[in-house]
Order: C-alpha cells, then sequence, then structure tokens
C-alpha cells in the first residue's frame, strides 16, 4: 500500500505541475474617437506602445474612429499613443488594376511628428470589463 | 481449515486498489491526449523551420556569389527612388540558390512589367516554390486575385509565399500621392532596390531579421494573399500577428500587413546568421524594432 500511495501523490504532483504559464499580458479593449483640428481623422494607424517596454498594440482610424480588440486589446498600464497618417484606399477594390487603385488612393494626412515619432501622448488603461473610452484631441 | 486459510496470504487486487490504478490510468490518458493532437501542428512547425533554414542558406549563397543580398522588391515609379521597368522580388533572384534554376532560367526578364504576361501564363511559369509556403497556412499554393486588384503584378494562380523580406522597423511603404511603393530608404535588410553587403548590418547578422513570416487569408475574391515575385517586404511597426491580419483577428489587407502565421502565438523569423527563431507576438517592440534595423546600434536582451 505505501507504494501505490506514494504512485498517487507522484501523479498528483505531475498533473498540478504541468501547467503552462503564459507570457501575455492582461488586455483590455479600448476606442474612441481622434480628431485633428477639430475635424474627425479620416484615415490613420493608432498604435499603444508601453512604457517602459512591452508589445505595441495597435488599431485603425477609420473616419474618426478606432477600436483595438486586436489580441484582445491593449495590454494595461501606460503607454506612449502614437497616431500616424496612412495612404486612405477606396472603399472598394473589386476589378481594379495596380495604376487604378493608385488614382483613386488618398495620400496619407500629414500629422505633426508630436504625435507619431516624437509622441508626446500618453494614455493609462486601467483593468476592467468595458471598453476604455479614449479620445484624442491633435492641433497642428 | 480455517486456520490454514487465514495463514494463506490474499491473492489478487483489492477493490481500492483496483481504482486506484484505473485513475492512474485515466489521468495518464488526459495528459497523453492533448500532447498527441498538438504534434500534428508541432510537426508542421518544425517543417516550416525547416523552409526557412533553406530560405536562409539560399540568401547566403547569393550573397557569396553576388557578394550583397539581393533587392527586396522594386515597383518603379512614385516615390520608389527610381524610374524604369519594374523588377522582380527577392524571392525571384534566390531560386537558383533553392535548386529551382530551371524556374529562374526560364524567365523574360525584360520588358516593363517583368510579371506579366512574358513570365505568366495560366500554365504557370512562377509556379509555387515548396519552400516559400508554411505547411500550417490553410490557404491553396496559388493566389486568388479574381477581381483583377494589383493583376499586373500578382495575377490569379500566381505562385504564393509565407516568406516575406523585412524591410524597415517604421514603414516598407511611401506614398507621394502617386501610388504606394516600397520604399527604397529602409533601416532593415531587404527593402526596395536594396543591395546590403554583411559588412553593412553593423548590429550584428546574429542581432539582425532577415526574413519573416507573413500571411494570406481564405478569401475567394480580391486578392488574397502574397507572392514571392513582386513586393514580398514589409515593416514591423505594428508588432506580430497585428491589425491586417487573419491571424492577427482581423480581416486580411494586402499592404498594410505585417508579419503573422497561423502558429499559435507568433511566427518564424529568419536572422541574418542563417538562424531560424520563433518569435512571441507579445516580444517587447522595442526589442523587435532593433531586431529589425541593420545599424540601429541598439543594446538587445534576451529574445
Amino acid at each position: 500500500m505505501p507504494g501505490i500511495r506514494l504512485i498517487f501523490w507522484g501523479v498528483l504532483i505531475l498533473t498540478v505541475g504541468s501547467g503552462g504559464v503564459s507570457d501575455a499580458p492582461d488586455r483590455r479593449v479600448v476606442k474612441g474617437s481622434v480628431t485633428l483640428n477639430g475635424k474627425p481623422l479620416e484615415g490613420a494607424v493608432i498604435r499603444f506602445r508601453p512604457l517602459p517596454e512591452g508589445p505595441i498594440a495597435a488599431g485603425k482610424v477609420i473616419n474618426g474612429m478606432y477600436e483595438i480588440t486586436n489580441k484582445g486589446g491593449v495590454p494595461l498600464g501606460k503607454h506612449r499613443v502614437e497616431i500616424k497618417g496612412t495612404p486612405i484606399l477606396p472603399d472598394d477594390l473589386e476589378g481594379k488594376s495596380l495604376g487604378e487603385i493608385d488614382a483613386a488612393t488618398k495620400p496619407a494626412i500629414p500629422i505633426p511628428e508630436k504625435y507619431h515619432s516624437k509622441s508626446e501622448l500618453e494614455a493609462t488603461v486601467e483593468a476592467g470589463k468595458q471598453p476604455l473610452i479614449v479620445d484624442f484631441v491633435l492641433k497642428e | 481449515m480455517l486456520f490454514i486459510n487465514s495463514e494463506k496470504k490474499p491473492r489478487g487486487f483489492t477493490l481500492i486498489e483496483l481504482l486506484v490504478v484505473i485513475a492512474i490510468i485515466a489521468i495518464l490518458i488526459a495528459l497523453l491526449l492533448p500532447a498527441v493532437q498538438q504534434a500534428r501542428e508541432a510537426a508542421r512547425r518544425s517543417s516550416c523551420k525547416n523552409n526557412f533554414k533553406q530560405v536562409a542558406l539560399a540568401l547566403h549563397n547569393y550573397h557569396d556569389t553576388h557578394r550583397a543580398f539581393p533587392i527586396g522588391a522594386a515597383i518603379s515609379g512614385g516615390c520608389s527612388g527610381y524610374s524604369g521597368s519594374h523588377m522582380f522580388s527577392w524571392g525571384v533572384h534566390v531560386l537558383p540558390y533553392m535548386d529551382q534554376a530551371n524556374v529562374y532560367n526560364n524567365l523574360n526578364f525584360s520588358g516593363s512589367t517583368p510579371f506579366v504576361p512574358a513570365n505568366f501564363t495560366s500554365s504557370g511559369a512562377l509556379a509555387p516554390v515548396q519552400p516559400y509556403l508554411c505547411p500550417s497556412n490553410p490557404q491553396p499554393d496559388t493566389i486568388v486575385n479574381k477581381a483583377g486588384a494589383f493583376a499586373g503584378a500578382l495575377p490569379n494562380g500566381m505562385g504564393r509565399t509565407d516568406i516575406g523580406g523585412v524591410a524597415d522597423s517604421v514603414s516598407w511603404k511611401c506614398n507621394s500621392g502617386s501610388g504606394v511603393r516600397p520604399t527604397s530608404v529602409g533601416n532593415g535588410v531587404l527593402f526596395a532596390i536594396s543591395s546590403v553587403k554583411m559588412r553593412d548590418i553593423i548590429d550584428g547578422t546574429s542581432n539582425t531579421l532577415l526574413v519573416g513570416e507573413i500571411t494570406g487569408s481564405l478569401s475567394q475574391t480580391g486578392l488574397n494573399g502574397n507572392s514571392y515575385t513582386g513586393y514580398d517586404v514589409f515593416d514591423t511597426s505594428s508588432g506580430i500577428n497585428s491589425i491586417d491580419t487573419v491571424p492577427g483577428g482581423g480581416t486580411f489587407a494586402f499592404r498594410p500587413q505585417g508579419f503573422s502565421s497561423y502558429h499559435v502565438g507568433g511566427c518564424h523569423f529568419t536572422l541574418c546568421d542563417g538562424s531560424v527563431r520563433f518569435l512571441s507576438e507579445n516580444i517587447d517592440q522595442g526589442t523587435l524594432s532593433a531586431l529589425t534595423t541593420r545599424a540601429g546600434g541598439e543594446v538587445i536582451g534576451d529574445f
């Protein structure tokens, strides 16, 4: 009987000890609006880069609205926020050639460097179940 | 009689002992079954890793011959930094170094657009090349481009790829108003009309990314993937498995996409020294940027 008891405890420890540890941080969905000089920003990419360091979270700004749901949202904590204009593709790409798409693509809206490569924007994401709403007001 | 019976040791197992043995077997099976189901994906991942190694060796052999890594991409005009004809991406230039010399020798490199029609017919001159395809990717071996968007460079039925060059840490493309082009100013190794030599990689070949894993979508309309013939360079600005990729939970978008894979939790990268690493999708963005740049001077910790 002591042998069987030993096996029992061994299996129990093995079962409990086998649980994996994930490197994924806790996240939360973040959404809101982005305006440039009072007008909704037509097309851009918004990135939340954790301070001091961590995995980046990105989302698309379309007609002044954004929502970051990718991988479960933005990691909790303090972030440097970068907003950068991207070329605005036409809604309907069907049946268009490369040249036609290029002609219909609007160039990226220039956004001052203080909002992307030298960003001064910051946001803090706290734990919660509802999506966090963060609005950004950009001025040239 | 009674006395003799009690002297005898009982033969066989009690009910409790049997139950314990059955419980142990049940626990062992419960432990083993998920592992068996993961074995197939693990095998596909190993196979994919091997593909990356093959491509790394091909790029190194190209470097040995030409004294530089091949051009990343070359779509001329606009803000691309050069005029003239479009040219093939790095994926075509390394074909002779991965046992595909016959495909390469049959190509017609003259003409303003080498992709079509000189080199591409429905019979498939630029057919799928096995090392460019990840076994975990559920897409067919050729790209779907039914609607005709980008058909000048990426026609329906052209060989697909799951491996893209690492061009820049900020953006692989530029747009001057006359169209999006791969930019010729990249801080990575494979970008538009690039000719990076091993000695240009000041950060060290074991600290700089060369190629990484990309994906497409299962959509049967529009453009659903990437080809090794044109474009095929990307940036790391939005991290791994990010927006505009299917594994990132978004919808595939050809131009803004970044690196991603159908393996769980990250994707493969080849470094300039030829080693293959699986990077987590939760990698620190600073580390990823530092790995992307060839001469950024950053100190990189463990990754």
